[in-house]
């Protein structure tokens, strides 16, 4: 049986560093989405705090029902991203999950940086506290549904690049800091390499981790990237598992995670899979973090590596994607989680697991869910309709 | 005559509005069954309906086995524990039928069985939605103040049917309500809830031939073999013991897997 990384509880010491340095306030602070252009404002010398990381905070204590009507009660939907709509009902309440580090409130932002690389909620999302605290809000409009990303895309979006760098030396007063900004591209190449190493290493059968662990441990390439302790977490952890002896761990089946986690049931279906001695072996999600930096070509890499995500690229490009992933990792099965708020994270509604089951003969199952809100999953419901998948393909 | 030392089996099917019994019989068939609503304790269930079957006769002595299957199989021993996907399929396949598409409408889910040369191959559930089950039927007899056979009698009076637009069965109630008021016939009406429950399993995945229907909604409103056909366009058959099917089929695997397994014989 696998026992909980060690790195765990480095992982532990390393976010409450984190938080408790966004907290001071003498440190200038922008806001900026998971995959946004967080090299840039370090290069600045911002302090970087991402709205979605405390959406994925509310719905892992699962307080998403207790903040989503209080958003939907200023107008935001509830058929909209729940990270959203929990974030924001929780800074309408005046409380944060954020507590347990010592922060009373948000930290106060100086700007909020979005890229809609990975949906059009994070326009709004930041538009709304842009508002609320006074401060300017700016962005790279990405496009979808991108099949490859050519050269007139690249030179748009390195256009829009290039608008951000000007506005963040007003709203900074500092000057572009070429050096800079490649020494936190390199640093965040080196810990997107590691973090691509740590996933690749589940190749291996046995599986050494799984996707719970992933969940736990991605949190520093998504909030520390670019930062010598992300660099430094990643060697430790890949020093970790190196040691580790899988022979014995038992591993019935091999199952890949497409669409978004359950923030609020990692504990609830992490038991369940291990009941059935299941490894969920490989995701899109925690891949979605894989990025390739080059600090040489610090700028055109950045714009290249956020361009080429997943979530923003064509259904021919993502069937392929999941085949050679799914070769490459040994799968017995695809389960794909739609999740109710978030469309573009759910790649269920436009048939793929049909075509992924048609052109691979991998069996795949299609459950209902969120990422925050609980009301669109019942454990019941998914317990059958896993147990029952499980009897199918023996 | 079933010797006192020869285990006999029950197949229970543990469903969210009823609990369904079998006591399996010669060739594959039910020697007796037996319903009762879902209650809060599904051991006293359990307990009420061995002795049913005690006093009719059904079961002789105390050697008996149980399979079981539904919501609620884990709350009672049990000598083979499956889901009902799984009940059902071998409900299909000990009745003879090997290739099917079968569509199960139970109390508060729906099901689409895919089943070739006896293997299930896929299946399909509702959305975590009310709507096109039998609680939907349920609601909205209780808002018309008709009991199912008078439903299904008067669904059989009319080809045609009034559509229904709701997905959500209070929001169907609602419309009801509206189509009362505009005075819409009874059988076009109840016709259309029907028709509802079609549209929402066709929603579910393709139903390839030959499609054959079972749960308990199957069985106490069989106007929607006819619906099926002429809305849907899906020329369906009612399963086997369409109420029974899943508790036929844990019942007749629980007896396999105590004779393969348990006693270690092969038959």
């Amino acid at each position: 049986m696998r026992r909980p990384l060690e790195s765990q509880v480095l992982l532990k010491d390393l976010l409450s560093d984190y938080y408790t340095k966004l907290a001071r306030a003498d440190v200038p602070v922008a806001w900026c989405t998971s995959v946004g252009p967080a090299e840039l404002l370090r290069s600045f010398g911002f302090e970087v705090y991402f709205p979605e990381n405390h959406g994925a905070l509310i719905g892992a204590r699962r307080q998403g029902a207790q903040y989503i009507p209080a958003a939907a009660g200023a107008g935001y939907s509830t058929d909209i991203c729940s990270y959203l709509t929990a974030d924001i009902g929780a800074f309408l309440s005046g409380e944060t999950p954020l507590d347990m580090y010592g922060l009373k409130e948000l930290p106060r932002p100086s700007v909020l940086v979005y890229n809609t690389s990975q949906c059009r909620e994070v326009k709004e999302w930041f538009t709304f506290y842009g508002e609320k605290f006074g401060v300017p809000v700016i962005g790279i409009e990405t496009p979808q549904n991108i099949d490859y990303p050519d050269q007139p895309l690249l030179d748009y979006l390195e256009a829009c690049w290039r608008s951000i760098i000007t506005q963040l030396e007003t709203i900074s007063g500092r000057p572009f800091d070429t050096e800079k900004f490649q020494q936190v591209t390199d640093l965040s190449g080196q810990a997107c390499a590691l973090w691509q190493a740590f996933l690749e290493s589940n190749q291996s059968v046995p599986a050494l981790h799984t996707f719970f662990d992933h969940i736990i441990l991605m949190a520093p390439v998504v909030v520390l990237r670019g930062t010598q302790q992300a660099v430094d977490f990643y060697r430790s952890l890949t020093a970790e598992v190196s040691a580790i002896d899988g022979s014995r761990f038992r591993e019935h089946k091999r199952f890949y995670w497409e669409g978004m986690p359950i923030w609020g049931k990692i504990k609830f279906l992490s038991t369940l899979f291990n009941r059935y001695n299941i490894s969920i072996v490989s995701s899109t999600y925690c891949h979605s973090w894989a990025f390739d930096f080059r600090a040489a070509q610090a700028l055109a890499s950045s714009v290249s590596a956020y361009a080429g995500i997943f979530i923003i690229r064509s259904q021919e490009y993502k069937l392929n994607y999941l085949k050679d992933v799914c070769r490459r990792f040994n799968v017995d099965a695809v389960i794909f989680h739609d999740a109710k708020t978030c469309p573009y994270n759910t790649n269920s509604r436009f048939g793929m697991p049909a075509k992924l089951k048609a052109q691979t003969g991998l069996p795949v199952m299609t459950f209902y869910g969120d990422l925050v809100d609980l009301r669109h999953f019942s454990e019941e419901e998914f317990a059958l309709r896993l147990e029952a998948f499980i009897e199918q393909i023996g | 005559l079933n010797k006192s030392d020869d285990p006999q089996f029950i197949g229970l099917d543990l469903g969210s509005s009823y609990i369904k019994a079998v006591v399996p019989g010669a060739a594959n068939q039910p020697a007796a069954t037996f319903l009762l609503r879902t209650g809060y304790s599904y051991s006293g269930a359990l307990s009420e309906i061995t002795a049913h079957f005690k006093h009719n006769g059904a079961i002789v002595g105390d050697n008996v086995q149980i399979g079981v299957t539904g919501y609620g199989r884990d709350q009672c021993d049990a000598l083979v524990r499956k889901t009902e996907i799984f009940a059902l399929a071998e409900g299909m396949k000990r009745s003879g039928i090997f290739d099917a598409t079968l569509v199960d409408i139970g109390g508060q889910d729906s099901k689409v069985l895919k089943i070739r040369q006896g293997k299930l191959i896929d299946h399909a559930l509702n959305r975590r939605c009310a709507a096109g089950t039998g609680s939907y039927l349920e609601f909205l007899s209780f808002r018309l103040n008709m009991d199912v056979t008078e439903m299904n009698r008067l669904a059989g009076m009319e080809s045609d049917y009034h559509p229904l637009n709701s997905f959500c069965t209070v929001f169907a109630g609602t419309e009801i309500l509206d189509c009362i008021k505009k005075q819409i016939s009874l059988p076009k009406l109840i016709r259309g809830m029907y028709a509802s429950v079609a549209e929402r399993v066709r929603e579910m995945t393709s139903l390839e031939a030959p499609v054959y229907l079972s749960g308990g909604v199957t069985a106490h409103h069989p106007q929607l073999l006819d619906v099926f056909k002429t809305i849907l366009g899906v020329d369906a058959v009612q399963a086997p013991h369409p109420q029974y099917l899943a508790a036929l089929g844990i019942a007749l695997h629980a007896k396999e897997h105590y004779t393969h397994v348990i006693k270690g014989e092969n038959i």
